[in-house]
């Protein structure tokens, strides 16, 4: 085991090609949401403004890196029986210390998001990369800490993207900030929750429009 | 190697929960307090925020210095006053899962509504600047969820000078708009609560209200039971206070005796 | 009370519903819903661990984490997460191990879904939704229960609308997922008209 951790080391110190690949892969091609269909739950209800949807996405990278990290190094002592309850007790733990966090730095934050905090923990993509990739033996704490970070980033954009479609055409405004001219007339539909599954459906028709390879086979 | 491992499972999770725990109740003990200051100041901030006085409510420091100018009174239906020495005696009437209150700030309504009524107490916000303004809190139902709302009051009882909602989970860009429209909250300030019969009149309604109407105001399109869990909550808050107005009135409304 | 069960009920499976109001439990409701047999195998796992775990989460709530519960002054609401997920954890596990038991045949027709229960947002939602919303017990196993039937409805009724669309000509790029959120957002737009029915009239 000891010769599969030098490997990747020698390949490139901290950020070599493999780590670059860490970051930018969940970006586009291997996006947790339009590509591998996870964590779309919080994706969908917190896209109403963009500020709540840049909360969310900065908690979800912090819970999903750092399980990541956690959840690596404790890889080889983790009972095999009991390895999702390990799993869950982590990102549980750092869910409430994000919780706790927000609940006395940023108030109204916590205020607006209220049960959407919690269900990160339910996020399948803090739980799918600590089963696909921190749990694989290949896998250094370090990577798996940028492969936390590289999905919750690539997590994070789709989230602000349907944000800013979504409060720029259902509220006039960006960050709260009024950026359409008088005469628009507000599109009510975008402000509504079921706009948001309209969003992400053109959002993937878009990527596979431009990528044909992404095109779902079946 | 299998036989050792399965025998640690037991002692692992209890040594990661311990740590998980640990961690949590030390960064929790060290930050609640700030939590239950951020709550008390959003709702100190949501009491200003509906008083036409100019504040500046920029942050917490600044909500809590406007706030020195309140005065809360805690009020039973039947118009009893309980000041801050009767703690004891509405923390004696907790029924039915209420819970005690540390201090007379903490009181809500919706904690009072679980009390059997004749043992609730409602708060009355008395703000004292240049003008005084009473401030009362109403609760009621939206579409979805509860609805909740500070309505500040003229010196005369009647006059509505400035509204705030809030609510639990109404849709959004429908029912929400009762918080986020400025449009719609601007609407109720100089309107009437009561008629000469001393009903509550005051109502939401479909239309435009024709010009001069003292009591009405336009709905949001989309949110009509939203809309008319406001009125409701008007028609359904307001009698609480009823009693202890009157005690008031005379001091306050000198002037309209001949009426 | 009877009646406001009844009422928490109605309004959970059809006007709140986990899915098509508050869009929890996606990732398997999607992944899950090619074919009806699966939906409806999923979707009855999933009303029973809502069923059972919102009772025992609404007595751990009120019993161990609630202000002064234990120890006058203590709260534990900080353990809150921890002991609701490991609630859901182990009731899924459990079921596991009885249908196991009792229909392998089942239990081999759901495969690896049934552990991912756990991971479904709308059971961990539910238990968190009972919180804010302040339950008591009877109202809690009332809204338990609809949501379940509300999450079963969703996932059964897009898993048949999956199967038709399979002859129909949609354009590469949408094909499969893409058409199948646009969907959903169109029948979260009509179950938003039944948000005119309010069950508390009738009573």
């Amino acid at each position: 085991m000891a010769d599969t951790i030098v490997e990747p080391a020698k390949k490139g110190g901290l950020f070599g090609k493999e780590e670059k690949r860490l970051i930018l892969d969940p970006l586009h091609s291997d996006n947790p949401i339009t590509i591998q269909v996870l964590g779309i739950c919080s994706a969908l209800a917190v896209t109403s403004q963009v500020y709540k949807s840049l909360v969310m996405a900065i908690a979800l990278i912090f819970v999903c890196a750092f399980s990541s990290l956690i959840i690596s190094l404790l890889r080889k002592s983790i009972p095999g029986s009991i390895r999702m309850i390990v799993q869950l007790l982590v990102i549980a733990g750092l869910v409430q210390i994000v919780e706790i966090v927000l609940g006395a730095f940023a108030y109204s934050a916590y205020e607006q998001l209220s049960v959407f905090i919690g269900l990160i923990i339910t996020n399948c993509i803090v739980m799918g990369r600590l089963e696909a990739f921190a749990m694989g033996d290949k896998h250094t704490p370090w990577q798996a800490f940028l492969d936390g970070i590289g999905n919750g980033l690539g997590y994070g954009w789709v989230l602000v993207g349907m944000a800013v479609v979504r409060e720029i055409f259902g509220k006039g405004t960006l960050l709260g900030f009024s950026v359409m001219p008088e005469s628009y007339v507000l599109n009510n539909l975008m402000v509504l929750p079921a706009s948001s599954l309209f969003v992400i459906g053109v959002f993937i028709w878009i990527q596979r429009a431009l990528d044909p390879t992404l095109v779902d086979k079946s | 190697m299998e036989q050792k491992k399965e025998m640690n499972v037991y002692v692992y999770v209890l040594i990661l929960t311990s740590v998980t725990a640990l961690i949590l109740s030390v960064l929790y003990t060290s930050l609640n307090p700030m939590f239950v200051a951020n709550k008390a100041a959003a709702k100190r901030k949501a009491i200003l925020k509906c008083i036409p006085a100019k504040m500046d409510l920029g942050d917490d420091k600044k909500v809590n210095e406007a706030y020195a100018k309140i005065e809360m009174i805690a009020v039973s239906p039947a118009g009893e006053v309980y000041d801050t020495t009767k703690l004891e005696a509405i923390n004696a009437m907790v029924a039915n899962g209420a819970k005690k209150y540390n201090n007379l700030e903490q009181l809500d309504l919706a904690n009072e509504e679980k009390k059997n009524e004749k043992d609730r107490v409602y708060p009355v916000y008395k703000y004292s600047g240049e003008k005084t303004y009473y401030v009362v809190a109403v609760r009621g139902n939206g579409l979805w969820d509860k609805i909740w709302g500070y309505i500040a009051l003229e010196e005369d009882l009647n006059t509505v000078a400035g509204v705030f909602f809030d609510h639990k989970n109404e849709t959004p860009g429908l029912g929400a708009e009762i918080k986020d429209s400025e449009a719609f909250k601007e609407q109720f300030v100089g309107k009437k609560i009561y008629d000469e019969k001393e009903e509550v009149q005051l109502a939401v309604i479909k239309r435009e209200p024709p010009k001069g109407d003292e009591h009405n105001v336009k709905g949001i399109s989309g949110a009509t039971i939203t809309c008319d869990g406001v009125t409701n909550m008007f028609q359904n808050g307001m009698k609480h206070y009823d009693n202890y107005f009157e005690v008031l009135k005379p001091k306050s409304k000198v002037s309209d005796a001949s009426l | 009370m009877g009646g406001d069960s009844l009422n928490i009920f109605i309004k959970a499976a059809f006007i709140d519903n986990m899915i098509l109001a508050y869009f929890l439990g996606m990732c398997s409701y999607l992944a899950v819903s090619k074919t009806v047999k699966t939906a409806v195998g999923l979707g009855l796992a999933v009303i029973f661990v809502l069923g059972i775990t919102m009772p025992i989460n609404w007595a751990i709530n009120t019993y161990l984490l609630a202000d002064n519960a234990i120890v006058n002054g203590v709260s534990l609401t900080f353990l809150r997460l921890i002991l609701f997920i490991a609630v859901i954890a182990s009731m899924v596990q459990l079921v596991e191990m009885v249908i196991e038991k009792v229909s392998p045949a089942l239990y081999n027709a759901l495969g690896i879904f049934l552990p991912l229960i756990t991971v479904n947002c709308a059971i961990l939602g539910g238990s968190l939704f009972m919180v804010s919303r302040e339950y008591a017990f009877g109202e809690s196993v009332a809204f338990g229960l609809g949501s379940g039937l509300g999450w079963f409805l969703a996932i059964v009724a897009i898993a048949s609308i999956r199967e038709k669309l399979r002859t129909a000509d949609v354009p590469p790029a949408l094909r499969g997922l893409g058409i199948a959120f646009i969907l959903t957002g169109l029948m979260g737009i009509a179950f938003m008209s039944l948000a005119g029915l309010n069950p508390g009239d009738y009573n």
